[in-house]
């Protein structure tokens, strides 16, 4: 390349202790300046991990001062121009608006799928909802008239999620354009990610016929309940968790939408080995209680013939493969096949059930 | 730990400080950042921070420190060895180690799952890989066979240590050289003259291009195409391999410019990994700008003891070949990385044949030739390296038929996901390749002509833009898997 200007090779070093000047105010004005993001990572920590609370605190009192001197502001500005509210306080549990009332369940998307979608107000009450699903008979789904179907959930969703859609979308009666993922999110901590408010700003979008969703790969950990934590395995625990999931069930099932729950796969450490038991069993709870939601048991999915966990197992061509991801939770390309088959089956029983036609 | 976290925001300026402190005393400093090095190495890993507890937390540094005893072992015993037998022995033997701590980690499961007849004897275990563990032992691997060419003698354990772990190249590079990286421990440099205007750069450019640049891409489209091609249009399906291309330079270049320009402000030199490999008008070209330290390290140590094209016409091509299916096997344990190789390699051979049947011997042939000409290298070259990257991307073969397909087959349905600003950004980022070094140094310059306080008010504006601009969470490095 060639050089064109004069200045080009001449260099200016500066000695370490400018350097260190330099660090300074690029420390202090970019806190400043980003003091919301910093304070909505704090609240991100794991409510187990002991910096949250001095992390909070820190970033708070960081961002009163970024707010006395209007710091702020050029964050709020920057945020608005590219459509982004400033983040809301979502309760404990998150919270599903009101159910849309002059919306026909089968009217088209609002959007085209995969556009970005309206913000929601998240700090809308909830208004109880139905735990039957309105008598709205299923329409069957045609190559002319397929069916919307909404995949989403935490990042294990990812590879099996992808699989589904493939054949979902290879029926012709289906229409799925994305799947809606998001790593290391849950039901657990709406602080963190609003699942409530994403599930409601995507059902009002794409007015899917039929919810696929997966969670509780990162639900495994402290709840704040009343403002106070419990951990997984406690009664209060276990009851908040069950009434998140079954608010969520609810919600989904609104428009007389169809709900298919998936399960979390058999983990290969021994602590979440007995947490994800317990989701899983909340999710089994939960689904007994409502109709028109089915539960999708992955556990025995991945096991090995003496009911432990296991890496490899025998696919269906007969060659042993390696299912799992190096973390014992993840799956591997064929553990995602074989998990996005299973519950294409599911969702196949469903279509079935419509006499969907291709 | 990732370079963009607030972790790495604590540890740096620690270090920094730490550093600079101690460099008046070379085996203290020396200590001091095999000690940062190792901490940096053990965040990538889970587990309790106890190293007599379970858990991998140490169990990959305890390699990483195997591993730099055992070459340091094996490089004095080739030094001290009286005769060349003995020497070539010795530095069979380190290859061949080396070589086997990769293979063991990196392509067991491949082995056994694709060479059933000859490996099935090979028990079934879960081998975890090791974040940089491929770059290390390049690394280890560059150290023994100069020593045993020559042209390294060996350093005190403490040098070959601190080359090793070095924590701004530890995990994605770029491959640094013992010749490069020894000598600089020999001198001790003047603290009141850091190139720290190039640093601050190399380190907003890197943050802005992995952080901002790279996610937008992979979320806007890139992964949903590669996940579910059938799901989307041609031109979606055109425009994701395009944005992967430009999200996987951006991911990779953006880290090793950080890397470089951390390791600027301690007083150490890399050398460049990229030099705008979009820009390039031919396969041989591309390699001279992508990942350079690895292309170099394929050449010295792989190219040119094969025989590089000093054994024939056929044996050449054979080697250039060879050369780049070994290359694409170094990246993972994965037919579609050998494809991906024996695209490169392929279309090396069939450029090199085409240039020898012209007469062209010289090395860069179409860069200085007529505009036009060089217009068609480019956009030719540019949709080589892209066809290959469909193959490196796609998380198995049929994936990659079908992204291929799509192009073929999915014209006229609607393609929402490409927007005008991904075209924008699309654009701006090839444009951007185009941009003459010598602009960049300029805009350096007058940048280290300011006052400190505006350098630090400037930087804190640049983070500010980032920071926004950067979806939630840091995305993994996609190197960190190699």
């Amino acid at each position: 390349m060639s050089e064109t200007h004069g200045d080009a090779d001449r260099r200016r070093p500066i000695s370490a202790g400018s350097v260190a000047k330099i660090g300074v105010i690029l420390y202090v004005l970019a806190a400043l300046l980003n003091s919301s993001n910093l304070e909505q990572m704090a609240i991100r920590l794991p409510l187990s991990s002991p910096s949250r609370g001095p992390a909070i605190s820190l970033t708070k009192a960081l961002h009163k001062v970024s707010n006395t001197l209007r710091l702020t502001e050029p964050g709020v500005r920057v945020d608005a121009y590219r459509g982004i509210t400033p983040p809301t306080t979502a309760g404990e549990g998150g919270a599903f608006g009101p159910a849309p009332t002059s919306v026909a369940p089968d009217s088209p998307p609002v959007t085209e799928p995969g556009a970005p979608v309206e913000s929601v107000d998240t700090a809308v009450a909830a208004e109880p909802a139905s735990t039957t699903p309105p008598e709205t008979a299923a329409r069957p789904a045609t190559v002319a008239d397929p069916a919307r179907l909404y995949i989403g959930g935490d990042s294990l969703v990812q590879g099996w999620g992808s699989v589904l859609q493939r054949l979902a979308v290879a029926t012709r009666v289906v229409d799925s354009r994305s799947v809606d993922y998001k790593a290391a999110t849950g039901l657990s901590r709406p602080d963190s990610y609003d699942w409530p408010s994403r599930l409601v700003q995507q059902m009002n979008a794409l007015r899917p016929q039929i919810v696929i969703v997966g969670f509780g790969g990162n639900d495994a950990q402290g709840l704040l309940i009343g403002g106070r934590p419990f951990q997984p395995g406690s009664p209060e625990w276990s009851a908040e968790y069950a009434s998140r999931v079954g608010a969520t069930m609810d919600y989904l099932l609104r428009d007389g939408r169809k709900v298919i729950w998936v399960g979390t796969p058999m983990p290969n450490d021994p602590t979440d080995f007995v947490r994800q038991n317990i989701i899983n069993q909340i999710y089994r709870d939960e689904t007994a209680k409502r109709a028109g939601v089915t539960f999708v048991d992955t556990w025995t999915l991945f096991e090995s013939p003496d009911h432990t966990y296991a890496a490899y197992l025998i696919d269906d061509d007969g060659q042993a493969k390696l299912m799992r991801q190096t973390d014992g939770f993840h799956l591997s390309v064929p553990g995602a096949e074989r998990l996005g088959r299973y519950v294409f089956a599911e969702l196949q029983k469903e279509l079935d059930a419509r006499g969907s036609k291709n | 730990m990732l370079f963009p976290t607030i972790q790495f925001g604590i540890f740096f300026p620690i270090v920094f400080i730490g550093s600079w402190l101690l460099r008046p005393q070379p085996q203290r400093w020396k200590l001091f950042m095999i000690a940062a090095s190792y901490v940096f190495y053990a965040f990538a890993f889970k587990g309790s921070w106890l190293p007599w507890a379970t858990g991998n937390r140490w169990k990959y540094p305890a390699l990483l420190l195997l591993v730099t005893v055992i070459n340091q072992v094996f490089v004095v015993g080739i030094f001290k060895a009286r005769n060349h037998v003995t020497r070539k022995i010795w530095a069979t033997v380190a290859v061949t180690s080396d070589l086997g701590v990769l293979a063991y980690f990196k392509y067991y499961n491949f082995g056994r799952d694709n060479f059933g007849p000859l490996l099935s004897w090979l028990p079934k275990r879960q081998v975890i890989l090791p974040v940089a563990i491929s770059f290390f032992i390049f690394q280890a691997l560059s150290y023994v066979i100069d020593a045993y060419r020559g042209k390294v003698k060996p350093t005190q354990l403490i040098d070959f240590a601190t080359y090793l772990c070095f924590f701004p190249h530890l995990v994605a590079g770029p491959i640094v050289r013992a010749t490069e990286f020894l000598p600089q421990l020999r001198v001790r440099p003047d603290p009141r003259f850091i190139d720290a205007s190039h640093a601050f750069r190399l380190i907003v450019a890197g943050m802005f291009k992995k952080v901002v640049i790279s996610a937008y891409l992979s979320h806007s489209i890139a992964d949903q195409v590669f996940t579910n091609p059938k799901g989307h249009s041609g031109l979606e399906a055109l425009f994701g391999i395009y944005a992967y291309a430009l999200q996987i330079y951006a991911d990779f270049s953006g880290y090793t410019d950080i890397a470089i320009g951390i390791a600027l402000l301690l007083g150490v030199r890399f050398p460049r990994n990229f030099d705008s490999p979009y820009t390039a008008t031919s396969l041989q070209d591309f390699w001279r700008r992508w990942h350079m330290s690895l292309s170099r390290w394929l050449r010295d140590y792989l190219y040119i003891p094969l025989g590089g094209s000093r054994k024939g016409t056929a044996r050449t091509y054979i080697n250039l070949a060879l050369t780049m299916l070994i290359g694409g096997l170094w990246h993972g344990a994965a037919w579609r990385f050998v494809i991906w190789g024996g695209i490169h390699g392929l279309g090396l051979a069939v450029e090199r044949f085409m240039n020898e049947a012209r007469g062209i011997t010289d090395d860069a042939p179409i860069e200085r030739g007529f505009v036009p000409k060089r217009l068609v290298g480019w956009i030719v070259t540019f949709h080589i390296v892209c066809f290959a990257w469909v193959f490196f991307r796609a998380e198995k073969l049929s994936l990659a038929y079908d992204v291929l397909g799509r192009l073929v087959s999915g014209w006229g349905s609607p393609s929402p996901l490409v927007t005008p600003l991904l075209g924008a950004v699309l654009a701006i980022m090839i444009f951007s390749q185009f941009v003459p070094e010598g602009f960049m140094k300029m805009v350096q310059f007058r940048f280290s002509t300011m006052p400190v306080v505006f350098q630090g008010l400037t930087l804190a504006i640049c983070f500010f833009f980032i920071d926004r601009l950067a979806p939630i969470g840091v995305q993994p490095f996609i190197y960190f898997q190699f």
